[in-house]
């Protein structure tokens, strides 16, 4: 086990990428929680949305969860490897944290496949004809668990850009900061999961 | 008459002008005098003795450096357990009748959840208070954005709910 608290610093001497990645984590939970909120809002209006949320796969979302929170673990073990200038395991720590996004993608599209399959799409197609309410939870749906994907992508892309270096020794920093996005994206998802998947 | 005018307006802006460089000279003057104040100061602090290492270590102090570590690491695999386990509590969440208690269960786990990756993998433990106060700005403002609009959304009826 490591070491706990050495220091606890004012906040002019916070590296400023680190606190710039702070503002952007701030901004990137101001634009989830705003999508959440308004789906919260319409869900208290609509409860009817509650039938529409059982058609969504709650073991597949569960899966999904698991694969982001260890993705996570993963990604703060890489930063605690990079502290200790142990490049072998950042690559292993990183690569898994990369595999595991491409876990959820992959799972995430088998979602969407059953989902389209089945006809619940945006509005204007089968479900939106008989169900103009219950569609729109749809919407919700597409938005936030699409706007997430985008997301896991942008911080595997990151990550790989950051192992580039970061395998050879260079900037090690940087291992943390694309970390701390990464954490940002399983935080969401914190969120999306009990929302979309559990609450019916 | 239009020439009085245009004499009178060319005097004008060239005192506003002069005056403007004036002004610009003075905040130069001032912003160099801050700028040697400064190189002073930051001359003087450099010229101090380093505090001997013991001594830093009796106080549990670390040097911050630029993209440094400052932080301590908690055992992260009992955090990801947790994490793990509170997860497997919320899916119980899907077997309760009760829609309150499902709710609260549901999103009581999420949010402990979300705090344990915020303190724990995020390190916010660690980092400034301004920057934990600055996220919760953020939690602060998506609630008062709740409140702000539920009366609107809920207890108005739609049109589209007549139909």
């Amino acid at each position: 086990m490591s070491s706990e608290v050495t220091y606890k610093p004012e906040w002019e001497q916070v590296p400023q990428g680190r606190l710039a990645l702070w503002i952007l984590i701030a901004g990137e939970l101001m634009i989830f929680g705003g999508l959440v909120m308004g789906y919260l809002l319409s869900r208290v209006r609509f409860p009817e949305w509650g039938e529409q949320a059982a058609h969504t796969s709650t073991m597949w979302g569960a899966v999904n969860t698991v694969v982001l929170l260890t993705s996570s673990y993963f990604a703060v073990k890489a930063h605690d490897a990079a502290i200790k200038k142990d490049l072998k395991k950042v690559t292993t720590f990183m690569l898994s944290t990369i595999a595991c996004g491409f876990m959820f993608l992959g799972v995430k599209s088998i979602e969407y496949t059953t989902e389209i399959h089945h006809g619940f799409t945006l509005p204007g197609t089968q479900v939106a004809a008989t169900d103009p309410i219950g569609s729109t939870f749809w919407n919700y749906y597409y938005l936030m668990t699409g706007l997430h994907g985008v997301h896991v992508i942008v911080g595997m892309i990151i990550l790989f850009v950051v192992w580039l270096k970061a395998r050879k020794g260079i900037n090690l920093q940087r291992v943390e900061a694309a970390g701390l996005y990464w954490h940002m994206v399983d935080l969401v998802w914190i969120f999306l999961f009990p929302l979309l998947y559990i609450a019916k | 008459m239009l020439t009085t005018i245009i004499v009178i307006t060319a005097i004008l802006f060239l005192v506003v002008l002069s005056k403007i460089s004036q002004i610009d000279a003075l905040y130069y003057e001032l912003k160099n005098g801050e700028a040697i104040r400064e190189a002073e100061t930051l001359a003087a602090e450099e010229a101090k003795p380093a505090p001997p290492v013991e001594e830093m270590l009796a106080h549990e102090v670390a040097i911050p450096v630029e993209g440094g570590d400052y932080h301590g690491h908690p055992n992260y695999l009992y955090v990801w357990g947790g994490l793990l386990a509170l997860f497997g509590i919320s899916l119980l969440g899907d077997f309760i009748d009760s829609k309150t208690a499902m709710v609260l269960l549901i999103f009581g786990t999420a949010l402990i959840k979300a705090l344990m990756v915020m303190i724990k993998f995020m390190h916010l433990q660690f980092e400034p208070k301004i920057i934990a106060i600055f996220c919760f700005a953020v939690f602060f403002c998506l609630f008062a954005f709740f409140w702000g609009v539920y009366p609107d959304i809920v207890m108005e009826t739609l049109d589209l709910a007549k139909k």
